[in-house]
């Protein structure tokens, strides 16, 4: 979407940027007075200020619809939207609301009729613009389908005028209703058109399933404008045939008119030629003659001859004026100046209209005649006007127009029809000339004018373009709603089939499970009947599924106790869980295999509910624990080998401690009663060989007092009691009868708790007895440290003794190691083996740090209570 | 010898003990400080009880220097006969043993023992036992 956007909202900025060119092109123009600039091109007509002050607005107003400034863009439209409508107004009213003139004067007074004012269509045009405008700018303020509906009817319909425009422009048809734009102003509203159809559609929020109006709308009204705008070309198109037949024949007409009363005034000219060759043609000659003119010449209603004084002497025929013979025409002023006239020009001259023989208009032409003797007077034709112009009034007529022939001052003849001034297609005038006199002619086409070049295809054409617009517009629908169904459909055949295939591989997965699953696994339904069993379930049971399907699984399989006794299905725990919804877990009972025989089994039988909570069944799970059972007697047996060579161990301690020692005791005894009894007479030599038996002895005696100490460590239940670490190291110390030159230091923070005083005061006194034992300075200090830890203590006892090697300090903890003889140190080399076994048997570590040289560190860990309890019922 | 003047009878000394040489240290621990009280010896539990249910067996007033580890019935075993039998229950006795468990020891004061001493701890050839007895015996009224 963001690409399209991107590309979408370039392109409505280019056409925006278009538009303001061409108008502030055009208003330079007009402020300077540039025709060049207003016009664009010789050949097209200017633009008015109005339209480029509209497309400045408009372009700008859609410029502020992409910056998303609603807002101003509906100021913009409103402005818009009455400039374009007063402008219709005017036109519709034919009134002047002198908005033309507003910000510019009237200049230049060009081509167009009314050079300023923007034509019906280019303020159609601003109006649905503007109208285009607010609803965009009230649809950024609140979405809405209407909205979206509206801008998708109205800027196609600004785009489509803009189009025919250009289209009837291009084909050059004149006196089109939509003609009347000049081609900068039709490609400027295509522009706008199109530019924010664009920006509609990218701002559109589209909803997923509503119907897509996108592309239908808009070829729709298209469409339906071209069709409208052929209908109006060939409406045009009759209207020009119509009209063009009314001026040929009106020309025609006309011609002959102007023709017949030329010759006429000839043929006079002629008479009076002959006239004068012969000074003045005697009366009956003349009047044959002249009976043969009038007869013979349409529209002459008679000739005659006045005298220099001005008086009608002759007249021919005399049958129908002979009241005029005798008439003094110089007494008529009209008449009078005709004749001075045509004597001064030596030339026929025609008369203004004057009334004769009470009969209408008539005219008079003068033709002067010269003799021998002088001035003859003159010959005059009268022609009744009605006649002379007959042939216009039949031809109007006939063709079926309206016509009016006027002079200067009155009117002369008309038709008799009357028309509607609404009805008026166009008023024509053309000029009439006949002799001096200059006439107009005025014609207004009537219906009847129409009737010949009106066919009913513009009307067919406009009915059926309209319905196979409609029709397409239907049919657009329903491929659109096809192509939607097509596309939910094809998306939901998609998503079932994902699911589909994902509901597959969840069941072969589920499948493959229960297939490798080394545990026996069947389901059973609310009556306790097999619904499924996997391949271990079968193959434990020696039943395949098909035998268990449907079955009482507890008959099958869970039918006696261990013990032989029948096992009712009531007191089934697998059961339970159907009715009770509990989930038991049994360690220790029998399944029955298909050919009697049993296996010992654990199981697991748990409710099945569906979504609701329903109980639907139970599954139970459940493995052959033969060979789990005989691992457990095998370990129980273990066990029981294990604790009876403990109590062995026990006592061969017990028998180490006392049974070996009595002898040792009696043989000590029995020593000491021979250097006792023997007294003086013993030697030197045999005494001294008493005494180190002696002390060999007691040594014996101790090294078997600790290893019952050793043995016994953690076999023993102490108390836990509260205990004063400090208090217990002085107390040690005091009780130890330490000597004089050993000084203790206690440095730390020693707790208080609660732990067990016996074996911590052991590790204690061993370690000092130990650092005491083996030293061999003069000043020994003692310095122990206590610190609190995580989950225990840290101790360490640091003396300033002879410190051990590294290379014997793995060693130094393992039983009956001494570093030194127990000829210069007493010891059973038990002490530090039975420390390390006491604080490893209570989850502690012992270390020592010891360059070999400056005195030994033994830093022990210690179990708060609460590890220390923990501990302690882990061994139970 | 200081004399007793409170005591009418001589106090008789029954050592229960299994081991010879044990026993050769108590009565030479006797004789080197010239204690002529009697001295009745049995090497095991039934052998004592039998000594003490026989009548005239022991002379009365008597104290029980009693082993732990004695084949036949023991010194514990020993120690809860007598304190079942109305006739003997009030015996006082003395534990004189190797055993340091703390195990036994219990159980020996238990059953109402006058005292739990350790053979090692009763210095050379059992001197200062001898010692304690002499003064025991002088000070402390024994039953009839």
């Amino acid at each position: 979407m963001g690409i399209t956007d991107n590309r979408n909202s370039r392109s409505v900025a280019l056409g925006v940027l278009f538009v303001l060119l061409l108008s502030i092109t055009v208003l330079f123009g007009w402020h300077f007075q540039a025709i060049p600039l207003i016009q664009l091109h010789p050949d097209f007509s200017p633009m008015p200020y109005n339209t480029a002050l509209c497309f400045l607005l408009s372009a700008s107003g859609l410029l502020l619809l992409l910056l998303d400034k609603g807002k101003s863009a509906f100021i913009i439209g409103m402005v818009t939207l009455l400039l374009a409508s007063a402008t219709l107004t005017e036109h519709i009213f034919s009134i002047d609301l002198a908005i033309d003139q507003l910000l510019i004067n009237e200049w230049p007074s060009t081509l167009t009729s009314q050079p300023n004012r923007m034509a019906v269509n280019t303020a159609s045009g601003f109006m649905l613009y503007g109208l285009a405008l607010i609803v965009s700018s009230l649809r950024q303020v609140a979405s809405n389908r209407w909205c979206s509906l509206l801008i998708s009817i109205l800027t196609p319909a600004v785009l489509g005028l803009g189009l025919v425009a250009l289209f009837t422009y291009a084909s050059m048809q004149q006196g089109l209703s939509l003609a009347h734009m000049t081609p900068p102003t039709a490609i400027g509203f295509i522009l706008l058109g199109a530019a924010h159809f664009t920006l509609s559609r990218t701002s559109a929020a589209i909803q997923e399933h509503a119907i897509d109006t996108r592309y239908n709308l808009p070829i729709v009204v298209v469409l339906l404008i071209l069709v409208i705008s052929i209908w109006d070309m060939l409406v045009a198109y009759e209207t020009n045939q119509a009209q063009h037949e009314m001026e040929i024949n009106l020309r025609l007409s006309r011609e002959t008119t102007e023709a017949l009363f030329s010759t006429e005034s000839e043929a006079l000219q002629r008479m009076a030629m002959r006239w004068e060759i012969r000074n003045g043609t005697p009366l009956n000659e003349w009047q044959a003659d002249a009976a043969e003119y009038v007869k013979n010449v349409a529209g002459l209603n008679a000739i005659g001859w006045v005298d220099n004084k001005g008086i009608l002497q002759r007249l021919s025929p005399l049958s129908t004026q002979q009241a005029l013979l005798g008439h003094n025409f110089s007494q008529n002023e009209t008449a009078a100046s005709s004749m001075r006239l045509a004597r001064q020009a030596d030339q026929p001259y025609v008369t203004d209209p004057v009334p004769l023989f009470n009969q209408g208009s008539h005219i008079l032409v003068f033709i002067p005649l010269v003799i021998s003797t002088g001035d003859d007077g003159f010959i005059v034709g009268i022609f009744e006007i009605r006649s002379l112009l007959s042939p216009l009034y039949n031809t109007a007529k006939a063709t079926g127009y309206h016509l009016q022939v006027k002079d200067q001052s009155q009117i002369l003849m008309e038709t008799d029809e009357t028309y509607l001034k609404g009805d008026i297609q166009w008023r024509q005038s053309s000029e009439l000339n006949l002799g001096n006199l200059k006439w107009t002619v005025h014609t207004v086409p009537l219906p009847k004018l129409f009737s010949s070049t009106h066919t009913a295809l513009p009307s067919i054409i406009l009915f059926g373009g309209v319905m196979m617009v409609f029709l397409l517009a239907v049919a657009l629908h329903f491929v659109q709603l096809t192509r939607q169904k097509q596309e939910t459909l094809s998306r939901e055949v998609e998503e079932r089939k994902r699911n589909q295939s994902a509901l597959a591989a969840a069941r072969e997965q589920l499948q493959l499970i229960l297939d490798s699953a080394q545990e026996g696994i069947y389901g059973v339904d609310l009556n306790g009947l097999t619904t499924f069993a996997n391949p271990a379930a079968c193959k434990m049971t020696g039943l395949t599924f098909a035998e268990m399907q449907g079955q009482n699984q507890h008959e099958l399989i869970h039918h006696t106790r261990s013990d032989g006794s029948p096992y009712p299905r009531s007191d089934c725990f697998i059961y339970d869980a159907l009715t009770s919804g509990k989930t038991h877990h049994i360690e220790d009972e029998l399944f029955w295999r298909k050919n009697g025989s049993s296996f010992p089994v654990s199981y697991t039988s748990t409710p099945i509910r569906d979504a609701k909570d329903q109980i639907k069944g139970a599954v139970v799970t459940f493995q052959d624990i033969t060979e789990r059972k005989a691992a457990e007697n095998e370990i129980r047996r273990y066990t029981r080998d294990l604790e009876q060579s403990n109590q062995e161990l026990d006592k061969f301690a017990y028998i180490a401690s006392h049974d070996l020692k009595s002898p040792l005791r009696g043989i000590d005894q029995l020593a000491s009663w021979i250097t006792e009894d023997l007294g003086e007479q013993l030697n030197d030599e045999t005494a001294e060989h008493l005494r180190l038996m002696r002390s060999r002895l007691n040594r014996m005696e101790r090294l078997l007092d600790d290893l019952l100490t050793y043995s016994r460590i953690g076999r023993k239940a102490f108390v836990i009691k509260p205990v004063d670490v400090r208090e217990m190291i002085e107390g040690l110390w005091s009780l130890h009868s330490v000597p004089e030159h050993f000084e203790l230091k206690l440095t730390g923070e020693y707790p208080l708790f609660n732990t067990l005083e016996t074996p911590l005061e052991q590790v204690f006194r061993n370690l000092i007895s130990n650092s005491i034992k083996h030293f061999t300075g003069v000043k020994g200090i003692i310095e122990i440290t206590a610190s609190a830890q995580p989950s225990g203590y840290t101790f360490s006892i640091r003396d300033n003794g002879p410190g051990i090697e590294p290379k014997h300090q793995e060693r130094v903890f393992g039983m009956f190691q001494t570093l030194r003889s127990r000829d210069d140190v007493e010891g059973s080399g038990m002490g530090l083996a039975i420390v390390k076994k006491i604080v490893e048997n209570y989850g502690g570590t012992i270390r020592l740090e010891s360059d070999g040289k400056h005195g030994t560190c033994f830093i022990f860990t210690w179990p708060d209570e609460s590890t220390l309890r923990r501990l302690l019922d882990d061994h139970q | 010898m200081i004399t007793n003047e409170i005591q009418t009878k001589p106090v008789s000394i029954l050592l229960i003990e299994d081991d010879e040489v044990d026993a050769m240290g108590v009565e030479r621990a006797l004789r080197k400080n010239k204690i002529l009280n009697k001295l009745y010896r049995a090497r095991d539990g039934i052998e004592a009880l039998e000594l003490l249910r026989t009548p005239g067996g022991v002379d009365h007033p008597y104290i029980i220097l009693l082993d732990l580890n004695m084949p036949r019935m023991n010194g514990l075993e020993l120690l809860e006969e007598l304190r079942r039998d109305p006739k003997l229950t009030e015996s006082v006795v003395f534990v004189l043993t190797t055993s340091k468990d703390d195990e036994d020891r219990t159980a020996a004061y238990k059953n109402h023992v006058a005292g739990y001493i350790l053979k090692k701890n009763v210095g050379d050839g059992f001197m200062e036992l001898i010692d304690m007895l002499d003064r025991y015996w002088r000070l402390v009224e024994l039953p009839q």
